[in-house]
């Protein structure tokens, strides 16, 4: 509670008569914040900040150890009129500098009350710890002395000659990559190797070592521009940083603070990526340079990755809180940026939603509204991106080991809690209970409760459009494969990519030969003339032996018909009209072909079809909604989305793909059963479409196509739910 | 060599921080705890143990006068050396009960004996109205005396502290102890007499100041172990008045640990200056150009005013020219402030009444006066500019305590009321006492004839005077209850225009006050009176009376707090006796028309000049009203705690933990 008004506050002769000073060890610093004179206050003793306003700061000015505070605060209010503290504020800040252990007095120190507040402040730290469970803080040494007397090695790696030399690595390190050794080009080309488990213990000795010199840079530029404006910038803490269980080095630099000029704060904020981007630089130029089977070799392109592209996403990217967050709020002249603006936000509620009156403004300056909005629409959007991504990431990379994702489950309940029901527990509590809202109370509740249902409404009741895709491969809708009916070897044949037409006449594709068969049929013919002549003189004779002949002469008949009929197959026609396919027939001119063997393709590309195939979470809910509304996209193809309806569903799901290009191992969705060696053999059952364009297209057959499948409407709650589901499903099954 | 008294030394040990009220998360698990120590059934226990005193009564009974003594001087030579066990305590209370019965005539009841020992359990004790509570203080207030660390009693006015220190005298003599009590314009030495005494009699404002002056004298030797040893100084004990805090049985516990502990008491000092009191008087002659609505709102339930923009033009250029406070902005608005608040939400007879020249509050609680106690902030000062009494100087507080802090000080704290149920939720929560209720000695009869909410006072006061008229006729016995003086004293000039003899009480007087209140159950007997006017006292029927039906209690005004109209209705059918109540109340009562503005408004258009039907849906308003007045009561006592407990995070460092 922090009473403000009025101007006398009835504890004030708890204080009044004290002759109070503030302890020798705090550094007090002016610095000018949008235009505001303020002054912080650091104590080196235990590495608390925080600042005051002028009229604070005149107030402790005068309190020296020889005045009394009532009369600081009297002459304060001479001076200053109503600038000056009122008593309640004059008790708030003294308040915070004893609890900071910052005053002395000539009484007795309370050392109970000090011990109490160590607790206090070891709880909140632990606390602390426990809310950024993701990324827990763990000091270990204390580097200032080294940093001391090191500091003149160093110091001028920020200085205009360092920026010299800087640009020359920067500029010496593109050079390289570009010119020399294996080039840009295969640089990006192993960056996805870089995640493989053989890659883990390199990669994380790159990132130490990365880290280790990123943070020297913050503590080296600290202690520098400290020297410089003669407030030592001391650096007590490095410690590990347990960056989702791997431990990282950081640097505690927050003397920065006491850096008048703000450029000079942005520039410790930025030292580390700075040193970071020459360390980039140089381990491309050692990668350039080394032999390719080396370690050194793998460990500079490891080393250069890290020290450029996760820099530049995480350290230099302002909506999370690393270096880029201070540097803004630095630049801004907003410190504690992404507090404020939530404190902006609650306020703009307060203040307008539920139409409290007596809001202080947490902003100062008009200016400084818009960048705390905009601020905290876009870092909440950023967060959010950011965290799920590395959520997703890290399912993809790690489903596969439990006691793993069983602890991931639990960081991030804890951080579902920490994050999400803490402050809604707290909105909700503040509701029911705060006096703030004590006329306002029933409007609050009905707004909130409004927001809420809104909100609920929006995602859990209201459909939207569902969609989802299945990637399939085109296929001509009429299509016949040429088998070899009967063998023999090839004599003719029709050239591949002719048109062909069916019918009576239907053009012929190839001509076999098989002279056994021939000889066959020509032997048979001779014995159907001798059976027909015996038979005739029978008749003659005996009419008994003639019905004997007569069956005779039935049989080869018979046999007669089927060897003409499997002599015909020797010439194979179009059996439907379209193009006649076989690109590698010219080989086997000559060679004896097995009945059964195929030997082509007879396809009508006028009219095109997409084989689809869809796991087994999807199908149900594709063959359900009977979508009419089918869009499909070509791969490696920028035309237009040609619509489409499903032909044919086949809901009987199966374990052959339409495909291989639909395998993984051509690049598709589906996981080959590893236990039949088989290309089209999948893991899981699928399920087949046909789809059919709406408009004719001019498509080749076989290409990959992915199909945008309208799905029944469903509110987005839905929608996420079964995403999750199926994320689960096909990492946690697989 | 110097010597320091031990009680000295236990006194300046006691300084220190009392145990921390709950907060947060511990709060929760607090709650919990006491909610299953609610389970416990401690009124079968303290039954049974009463029975158990029950049943030694034949063997004290053949004890002479010297073998009962004797046996009191042993029990009192272990409680002494703190060696008692619980059957001691028994055999103790036996021997009490006995002594008693010969010295008083009164016999305590099981049910006071049960009650007894829960209090010297630090329990906190419900019993109704009229079960004899002083007798049931006296039993713990022996045993705790026996230990010679002090014993409080504390109760609600200074005329029951006397005339309960008077009339157990006797049995406390008889037991080996002193009892002696603390009234106001008591001189230093007296008091220290009194509080030297084994048991003492005081009021709660009076322990509670004479800790604060204590504090204000011991200086810095009142910081606890945090004091240097050369700040103690040796000649305190001659200038102190109490010695420490042991032992504290509180009477109407729910009306001082709740009620009034929603302001801190303060001592303050300080000189007259002149030019400030001339602001004063400007600024009440400038606020009669501010109109409500137009340059200021009033906010009726926080009871502050808030200046519009118009209102701040209007005082800027009003204040152009003057001299002292108006130079300053912030203070201008806060001396304006505080006289529109004084014009809307303070008036002479309801808050506050003018005695002898001086502006004195009036407890809109009890209707008590609290002539030592001062707004801040100004109010007072505006007050009395208003008002044309002399200005008393805007004093700086030289020492500030809460109730609820004070009351933790003590090592054992035990309280009864005859309505504690309702708080003891809070009860548990600041001062950690669990809550014990005794059933009545005898069953209670009283009827209560509901509740009748009119339209208008005006109305109100027909049905009340008619009601009254009516009640008269039959010889009953009438005890008419009002919230503040003003109501009374409208009503008694009602009743004498109809020539209906009666007496009015506004507790002020208190000692001639209970005796007219213990004659109030004489039959054809008229008595108005503010709410707690002449507590503590019985009123005890005569035989017409309870013939006629017994007293008839008339509450004219819904309290704050159901708790109060509870008590007032427990003033009748005491013991079993025949009695009954009724409550009346207007929609345009204070309560009302802060708490239920919107309802009340409605309503009022509804039921025109009559009253609100069905009964229902009066009790219902009412509730509503009575719910979150007590809710803004409790939010104002969470504020004071919340403010006891900021300074001690951030203010220890002063060394002073008032």
């Amino acid at each position: 509670m922090s009473p403000v008004l009025p101007t006398f506050h009835e504890s004030w002769y708890r204080v009044a008569d004290l002759k109070l000073r503030i302890r020798s060890s705090v550094h007090i610093v002016r610095q000018r914040y949008r235009g505001q004179r303020r002054y912080v206050v650091l104590d080196q003793a235990n590495n608390a900040a925080f600042s005051l306003p002028q009229p604070g700061y005149q107030l402790l000015g005068l309190l020296d150890g020889t005045r009394t505070l009532r009369e600081a605060w009297e002459s304060c209010c001479k001076v200053l009129g109503d600038e000056a503290p009122t008593q309640g504020e004059a008790l708030d800040l003294l308040g915070q500098l004893a609890s900071n252990n910052l005053l002395e007095s000539e009484l007795p120190p309370d050392a109970a009350g000090m011990f109490e507040r160590y607790k206090k402040r070891k709880k909140r730290e632990l606390q602390n710890a426990l809310m950024n469970v993701l990324f827990p803080r763990i000091p270990i040494f204390d580097p200032d002395a080294i940093l001391e007397k090191g500091i003149f090695l160093v110091g001028w790696i920020f200085s205009w000659p360092g920026l010299v030399v800087w640009l020359a690595v920067i500029l010496a390190g593109i050079y390289t990559l570009l010119n020399r050794g294996p080039g840009l080009g295969a640089a990006l080309a192993s960056a996805s190797h870089i995640l493989r488990p053989d890659n883990w213990l390199l990669l994380y000795g790159a990132f130490v070592l990365d880290k280790l010199v990123h943070e020297s840079g913050h503590a080296i530029a600290c202690k520098k521009f400290g020297h410089q404006n003669g407030t030592s910038g001391e650096v007590h803490v490095i410690g590990l940083m347990l960056l989702v269980f791997t431990p990282v080095p950081y640097v505690d630099a927050s003397s920065a603070w006491l850096l008048k000029n703000r450029w000079q704060r942005a520039i410790v904020g930025a030292a580390g990526m700075w040193v970071e981007f020459a360390l980039a630089a140089s381990a491309a130029m050692v990668w350039a340079l080394s032999s390719p089977a080396s370690t050194l070799h793998d460990f500079a392109y490891n080393l250069m990755f890290i020290a450029s592209v996760t820099t530049v996403i995480f350290n230099a990217n302002p909506f999370l809180r690393y270096d880029g967050y201070y540097i803004l709020s630095d630049l801004l002249e907003i410190p504690n940026l992404f507090g404020r603006s939530i404190q902006y936000a609650t306020y703009l509620i307060k203040r307008y939603a539920f139409r409290l009156e007596h809001m202080v403004n947490p902003a100062d300056t008009p200016g400084q509204k818009v960048w705390l909005v905009v601020y905290l629409l876009l870092a909440g959007i950023v967060r959010v991106l950011v965290s799920s991504l590395i959520v997703l990431f890290l399912v993809r990379e790690l489903h596969n080991h439990p006691e793993i994702m069983l602890l991931l489950a639990v960081m991030a309940a804890a951080g579902i809690a920490v994050w999400l029901l803490v402050p809604l527990g707290r909105g909700v509590w503040y509701l029911l209970d705060s006096p703030e809202l004590l006329q306002h109370r029933t409007r609050a509740v009905l707004i909130s409760l409004a927001a809420v249902l809104l909100l609920a409404g929006t995602v859990g009741l209201i459909p939207l459009p569902n969609h989802c895709r299945v990637e399939g491969v085109t296929r001509a809708k009429i299509q016949r494969r040429i088998y070899v009916q009967t063998s023999g070897f090839l004599e003719s044949f029709l050239p591949s990519s002719r048109l062909v037409h069916a019918g009576k006449n239907g053009t012929v594709l190839l001509r076999l030969v098989n002279p056994s068969l021939q000889s066959k049929l020509a032997a048979l013919v001779g014995r159907w003339d001798a059976a027909k002549v015996r038979w005739r003189k029978a008749l003659d004779h005996s009419p008994a032996k003639a019905q004997i002949y007569h069956h005779e002469i039935q049989a080869i008949a018979e046999r007669l018909v089927r060897l003409r009929h499997k002599v015909s197959e020797l010439t194979i026609s179009a059996p439907v009209s379209g193009t006649w396919i076989a690109p590698s027939l010219h080989l086997h001119i000559g060679a004896y072909l097995h009945r059964g063997q195929q030997v082509g393709t007879v396809a009508n590309w006028q009219t095109m079809l997409v084989f689809g195939a869809a796991d087994q979470n999807r199908a149900g809910r594709i063959i359900r909604a009977g979508s009419h509304n089918t869009e499909i996209r070509v791969y490696g193809r920028p035309g237009p989305v040609v619509p489409a309806v499903i032909h044919r569903e086949f809901p009987a799901g199966g374990n052959t793909l339409p495909s291989a290009a639909l395998s993984y191992l051509g690049g598709g969705p589906f996981a080959p059963n590893p236990q039949r060696n088989e290309p089209l053999a999948t893991g899981t059952p699928v399920f087949l479409l046909e789809v059919q364009p709406r408009e004719p297209v001019a498509w080749l057959p076989g290409q990959r196509v992915q199909m945008r499948l309208a799905l029944p409407d469903e509110s987005l709650a839905m929608q996420l739910v079964d995403m999750l589901r199926r994320a689960l499903e096909s990492h946690g099954g697989a | 060599m110097t010597t320091i008294p031990s009680d000295l030394w236990r006194m300046l040990g006691r300084l220190e921080a009392p145990p921390p009220i709950p907060r947060g998360l511990d709060a929760f698990w607090h709650k919990g705890a006491g909610m299953v120590r609610r389970m416990v059934p401690r009124r079968h226990i303290y039954m049974r143990k009463a029975t158990a005193v029950h049943q030694l009564r034949a063997a004290v009974q053949v004890l002479t006068e010297s073998q009962l003594q004797q046996r009191l001087t042993e029990t009192a030579e272990v409680f002494g050396r703190n060696r008692d066990t619980p059957a001691d305590r028994i055999h103790a209370a036996a021997l009490i009960r006995e002594a008693a019965l010969r010295l008083t005539g009164e016999e305590p009841y099981e049910v006071q004996v049960a009650g007894a020992l829960a209090l010297f359990d630090g329990s906190l004790v419900e019993m109704a109205t009229g079960e004899g509570k002083s007798l049931t203080a006296t039993l713990p207030a022996i045993m705790a005396g026996w230990r010679r660390r002090g014993c409080h009693i504390i109760t609600v006015n200074d005329y029951l502290a006397q005339r309960d220190a008077e009339q157990f005298a006797k049995l406390y003599h008889f037991c080996g102890l002193t009892a002696d009590y603390i009234g106001e314009g008591m001189d230093g030495p007296r008091r220290r007499q009194a509080y030297a005494a084994d048991v003492t009699y005081c009021t709660n404002k009076e322990v509670c100041f004479d800790f604060l002056r204590d504090k204000l004298v011991l200086g810095p030797a009142g910081r606890g172990s945090g004091a240097m040893l050369h700040d103690i100084d040796f000649t305190l004990a001659g200038r102190l008045v109490q010695r420490g805090l042991y032992f504290a049985i509180v009477d109407e516990a729910d009306s001082i640990l709740i009620d009034e502990a929603i302001t801190p008491l303060l001592i303050s000092g300080g000189q007259v200056n002149r030019d400030e009191m001339d602001c004063f008087r400007q600024a009440i002659a400038m606020a009669e150009d501010f109109q409500p609505g137009l340059d200021y709102t009033p906010h009726a339930t926080r009871k502050q005013v808030e200046l519009t923009r118009s209102g701040h033009t209007r005082l800027a250029n009003q204040r152009q020219g003057l001299h002292g406070l108006w130079h300053s902005q912030h203070r201008s608005e806060e001396l304006l402030t505080q006289v529109l608040v004084a014009r809307h939400f303070y008036h002479p007879g309801k808050q506050y009444v003018i005695q002898n020249s001086r502006v004195v509050i009036v407890d809109e609680f009890t209707g008590r006066l609290m002539p030592d106690r001062m707004w801040h902030d100004g109010l007072h000062q505006v007050i009395q500019a208003r008002e044309n009494v002399e200005i008393q100087a805007m004093r700086e507080t030289l020492a500030r305590i809460s109730y609820q802090r004070f009351f933790r000080l003590y090592m054992h704290l035990s309280g009864m009321s005859g309505t504690l149920a309702e708080v003891q939720g809070e009860l548990w929560h600041i001062y950690q006492r669990p809550l014990v209720v005794l059933p009545t000695h005898r069953p209670c009869i009283r009827g209560h004839q509901g509740l009748r909410v009119f339209a208008t006072e005006k109305n109100k006061y027909e049905a009340v005077i008619a009601i009254i008229a009516q009640l008269h006729q039959q010889k009953r016995p009438i005890l008419v209850g009002t919230r503040s003086v003003a109501a009374s004293e409208t009503l008694s000039a009602q009743l004498t225009k109809l020539g209906l003899p009666h007496h009015v009480l506004n507790a002020v007087q208190h000692a001639r006050e209970a005796h007219i209140v213990a004659a109030a159950g004489r039959s054809g007997q008229i008595t108005v009176a503010t709410n707690m006017a002449g507590r503590g006292t019985d009123i005890r029927l005569d035989a017409a009376a309870r013939n006629a039906g017994g007293l008839y209690v008339i509450a004219a005004d819904i309290n704050d707090a159901a708790r109060i109209d509870r008590q007032l209705a427990g003033r009748a059918g005491r013991q079993g006796d025949p009695g009954e109540s009724i409550h009346f109340c207007a929609l345009d009562d204070i309560l009302l028309q802060t708490h239920t503005p919107r309802i009340a408004k409605m309503l009022a258009k509804v039921f025109r000049n009559g009253h609100v039907q069905p009964r229902w849906l009066a009790a219902w308003l009412v509730s509503v009203a009575q719910h979150r007045a007590s809710r803004s009561s409790h939010r104002q006592r969470q504020t004071v705690a919340l403010t006891d407990h900021w300074l001690e995070e951030s203010l220890s460092f002063s060394g002073n933990t008032g």
